[in-house]
């Protein structure tokens, strides 16, 4: 028994060591970012890698003044939480329906979600672009909010699905003998049960409208409308020089993520899996 | 009364799919079908001619193409070490190693970042010149310092490695989630049967992770195929010398880089393809299951 | 209950369209979609009192210029154009970048908008770069030559006169080797974006060609790289990337970075348009930065030409505000905006009532020697379509990734070429119309 249990705690050892790699690994590239991003650009010159030794805020007054920063935290704002929102009341009851209202053709609908989820978006943005021009709408957020809304209702109606199919049936099933029509059965029955799944797959839209990239470039041309993430993509190449102002900038894109994340850990990755799991 | 009630009932549920699938169908499943349509066309001085399939013999003559095809067949190649080393971070964290919260809330964070963030961070930090490779250099390592995104044998292997740092941990809150589902006797009986952490790693872990690894082995094909767009972009733009293109950036760069757009449409059609190939796959593994 | 039901659905839609629903409009809108702050830093500026002023003397006219990046400029326009959205005004690089919108449909010719006085006043070669099929497209917005810009300081310190350090390209390579010699990079490069390879060949591509039809010649794969005529400049560029001049993280450089260089004194020569280089001088002042010429190696009758091409402002199809458009492009050409330009941005505005005794800069009175002097020809502007970004930029990058010898890049710039002219075959007969 003694040797083997030697042998566990010296691989035990080993796997501290791979998750403390790991660990660093992910840390270090953040890390960068914020340091650097306190330097001025001649100690970043020196010694890109290291703390900084005078802490100077310059670098993020230099970004908000270069480019409207402010508007574009602003846009990308409004952005998230009209479609982060807007998908999840549209989610809700068409998952409610398909899991528990035995519609016709629930089946058909649910297994649509999984290969709507990967048609890549680079494929759907010639199309659309020219379905919104026909209606002279190309330059508008709502258009790029309904687009957002379009990519993430599949991933949305299959997270809350999986989470409403474990709700036994017999509690719709009383609500309705009650009296209750869907609806209320909706609100009152499936949402105080559901809320948790609701919080993660809202979660999950807020960070992956922040972070988006491809639609947004496209759309959303006008330097009032930009969003701060396509904003800071581009902005790169006007301070190339000024690393720690291009750093300033990623930070500013960063901390609202960083704080939706450290705020809601729980509910994001516990409702991740809830829903993952029991697909 | 009650009768009423029910068919009213039976009418209004089906407006509760309505408009998300109404949605859907405008955002995803219109432009599927103008894709393929278009495919056949070509734009002659703002005017769309019917050309059959020459857009697809132009499309299939481009060496471009086969370079994007190739890359994007080595990024999934990449999916298994990413699937691993998530089950593998999984089941440490799993076996409660000392400080496996604080490790699991570090490993998720990069899920949560911008990619375009992520990407000029890297850049920055891989460049010839950056601080990887004075680093390395320190701790005299200089042969291990390499032209990560700028070497053409190298550059997509960095991309791939970047992606599964990005990635690692949707993976490993997946697994382990379904770990600690996982009947601890069955670890235990196999501890007094004498297996090691290996053993166990193979024999019960595996297997009870199974479904959980078609899934996520699945998901991570289509984010290869799918939404790799954003790393290229930021990272590379296709370079050196054409050395990172994949589907998605190259369907980018025909449409919107000037060039025929019609013939972009037709390496939609391509990718829309592989993608049904792959989710064809993944039912057919799912009935098997069952 | 039903009710409750079509309120939920109605709140969303009113939301969803409230969203899309454009403001409405008071007054008559003039959208710009404009560039150029990136090689001429001040051009926002510039372009933003231009507006105010054009705003305060059309009080009924409301302009929104928008600057674009340079990654995104012709997606956006072409995107927009494509689907009959774009701006009233567009600025677009010279030559066939600016002639393959005009081929693609997506501009307004403007013989009937702009007055032919107003033409009369613009030098012929800077108008010919967007005549085509006997109609005027584009209009100058500025031009601005290529040249090397340098560190005076670094010349000095190896003993080369740091007015004229070279001429020839054995005194160029003798510079370097002095420069490297004296632990300097020589040349700053960075070529991971993509851009560097056709300002490469602004510089050296042109030296063999005795005029414009040898290079058309090339283009419509009439000839090939492999001629020595037209590839002697990859075995020039081989040699300095072989002799070590070139900085050696160019790979992981983008363009401006590699620029940036010089600035940062990481190197002492890179390439510049002058308005750049004017800002450098003004900034870092004339005993520091220095402009010339490219070397020569080259026999043809071009081979001591400059390339002073002009961006241009264009009218596109979809525009709403034709009219309108015309008259702010008129506007800018009135003398004291054109001074405006050239104060604020470093930029001249090709006319022939430019004032020269506004210059201000060395660099600038350099620039306007050298008009009186030498050709003005610009390899870059009779690139067949999508050449540069297909061909020539990554097959020049794979000179220094993997090595790939000139030979050899020939062979896979004749490929592209007859790849790019397969690919747009209606796009390449309008290329032929215009060059006959």
């Amino acid at each position: 028994m003694k040797p083997n249990q030697k042998n566990i705690s010296f691989l035990r050892i080993i796997a501290f060591i791979f998750l403390v790699i790991t660990s660093i690994s992910i840390l270090y590239p953040l890390l960068f970012m914020f340091i650097n991003s306190l330097k001025t650009h001649q100690e970043y010159v020196n010694n890109p890698a290291g703390l900084p030794i005078k802490v100077t805020l310059d670098n993020f007054i230099t970004a908000f003044r270069g480019k409207p920063f402010g508007l574009w935290f602003a846009n990308s704002l409004f952005l998230t939480i009209a479609g982060a929102l807007i998908t999840e009341l549209l989610a809700f009851p068409a998952a409610f329906a398909i899991a528990k209202l035995k519609i016709k053709g629930g089946k058909f609908l649910l297994g649509l979600t999984m290969p709507l989820m990967s048609v890549p978006p680079v494929a759907m943005l010639i199309p659309l672009f020219k379905l919104a021009s026909t209606f002279n709408v190309t330059k508008s957020r709502g258009v790029v909010i309904f687009i957002y809304v379009g990519i993430l209702l599949p991933m949305t109606i299959y997270l809350i699905h999986n989470f409403i199919v474990s709700i036994p049936d017999s509690l719709i099933e009383s609500a309705h003998i009650d009296g209750c029509t869907n609806l209320d059965t909706l609100v009152k029955i499936i949402l105080p049960l559901t809320f948790p799944a609701l919080i993660t797959s809202t979660l999950v839209n807020i960070v992956w409208i922040w972070n988006e990239l491809l639609v947004s470039l496209v759309f959303l041309q006008d330097e009032s409308l930009r969003t701060l993430v396509v904003g800071i993509t581009l902005f790169k190449s006007r301070f190339t020089l000024d690393i720690p102002v291009i750093m300033a900038g990623l930070v500013i894109a960063t901390i609202p993520m960083l704080l939706v994340y450290f705020f809601a850990q729980k509910q994001l990755i516990g409702g991740l899996i809830e829903g993952a799991i029991k697909g | 009364m009650l009768a009423l009630g029910k068919k009213k009932n039976n009418l209004s549920r089906y407006f509760f799919v309505l408009p998300a699938y109404l949605i859907m169908a405008i955002v995803i499943i219109y432009p599927i079908i103008f894709v393929i349509s278009n495919s056949f066309f070509t734009n002659k001085m703002g005017e769309s001619v019917f050309v059959g399939i020459r857009n697809y013999r132009l499309a299939f003559k481009d060496p471009l193409f086969y370079i994007a095809l190739k890359n994007n067949l080595i990024l999934f190649l990449c999916v298994p070490l990413l699937s691993f080393l998530s089950l593998l971070t999984a089941s440490l964290l799993h076996a409660k190693i000392w400080g496996w919260r604080i490790f699991q809330s570090i490993i998720f964070i990069p899920y949560v970042l911008a990619t375009p963030v992520v990407g000029i961070v890297f850049s920055y930090l891989l460049q010839l010149n950056g601080v990887v490779n004075k680093t390395l250099e320190a701790i005299n390592l200089q042969s291990l310092a390499k032209d990560w995104l700028g070497n053409p044998q190298l550059a997509l292997f960095t991309i791939a490695g970047i992606i599964i740092w990005k990635q690692l941990g949707f993976g490993v809150v997946l697994f382990l989630a379904r770990l600690m589902s996982v009947d601890n006797s069955l670890y235990e009986a196999a501890t007094i049967d004498g297996a090691g952490a290996i053993q166990k790693f193979w024999f019960i872990t595996i297997p009870q992770t199974k479904k959980i690894i078609e899934f996520h082995v699945i998901i991570s094909l289509i984010d290869m195929l799918s939404w790799v767009f954003n790393y290229i972009f930021v990272m590379t733009g296709g370079g050196p010398g054409n050395k990172t293109y994949v589907l998605e950036f190259l369907i980018y760069k025909k449409a919107f880089g000037g060039g025929d757009m019609n013939i972009a449409m037709t390496y939609c059609v391509v990718i829309l393809f592989i993608a049904s190939f792959l989710i064809t796959l993944y039912s057919l593994l799912l009935r098997k299951d069952d | 209950m039903k009710k409750r039901l079509v309120t939920l659905f109605l709140l969303g839609l009113v939301v969803l369209t409230a969203a899309c629903q454009p403001k409405p409009k008071e007054k008559s809108q003039l959208t710009i979609w404009y560039w150029g702050e990136q090689e001429a830093p001040g051009y926002k500026n510039y372009m933003e009192s231009m507006v105010k002023k054009y705003e305060e003397k059309n009080p009924d006219v409301k302009v929104n210029a928008v600057l674009q990046e340079s990654d995104t400029m012709y997606t956006a326009f072409r995107t927009a154009e494509h689907a009959g959205a774009g701006p009233d005004i567009q600025y677009l690089w010279g030559g066939t970048q600016a002639l393959e919108d005009v081929w693609l449909g997506n501009c307004t010719p403007l013989d009937d908008l702009i007055p032919a006085e107003v033409f009369a006043d613009i030098p012929e070669s800077s108008l010919k770069e967007t005549n085509w099929d006997g109609k005027q497209w584009g209009i100058p917005a500025y031009q601005f030559a290529y040249g090397i810009t340098y560190n005076k300081e670094d010349m000095k310190a190896i003993g080369v006169d740091p007015e004229i350090p070279f001429t020839t390209w054995d005194e160029f390579l003798d510079v370097s080797q002095k420069l490297k010699d004296n632990g300097k990079t020589p040349i700053g490069f960075g070529i991971k974006d993509g851009w560097l390879p056709a300002w490469i060949g602004i510089f050296f591509g042109q030296q063999n060609l005795d005029s414009v039809n040898d290079e058309i010649a090339l283009m419509r794969g009439d000839k090939s790289f492999s001629d020595p005529k037209y590839n002697e400049w990859l075995y020039k560029l081989e040699e300095l990337k072989d002799k070590g001049f070139i900085n050696e993280d160019i790979l992981s450089l983008d363009f401006y970075q590699g620029q940036q260089l010089l600035e940062s004194n990481g190197a002492s020569m890179t390439l510049h348009a002058q308005t750049y280089a004017a800002s450098l001088e003004k900034s870092l002042g004339k005993d520091k930065i220095g402009f010339i010429k490219a070397p020569i190696f080259g026999t043809g009758k071009l081979a001591d030409s400059i390339a002073v091409p002009s961006q241009v402002y264009v009218i596109p199809k979809s525009a709403k505000n034709k009219e309108e458009a015309a008259k702010f492009l008129i506007f800018l050409r009135e003398k004291e905006n054109m001074k405006a330009l050239y104060d604020m941005a470093n930029a001249m505005l090709p006319s022939k009532s430019f004032d020269s005794s506004w210059l201000s800069t060395e660099v600038d009175l350099t620039v306007a020697n050298w008009l009186n002097k030498y050709e003005n020809f610009c390899y870059q502007l009779y690139f067949a379509p999508m050449f540069e970004a297909e061909g020539l930029a990554p097959i020049i990058q794979k000179m220094f990734s993997e090595d790939l010898s000139p030979a050899d890049a020939s062979v896979e710039l004749d490929e592209a070429l007859k790849k790019t002219i397969e690919q747009n075959p209606e796009i390449n007969e309008a290329f032929r119309k215009w060059n006959n």
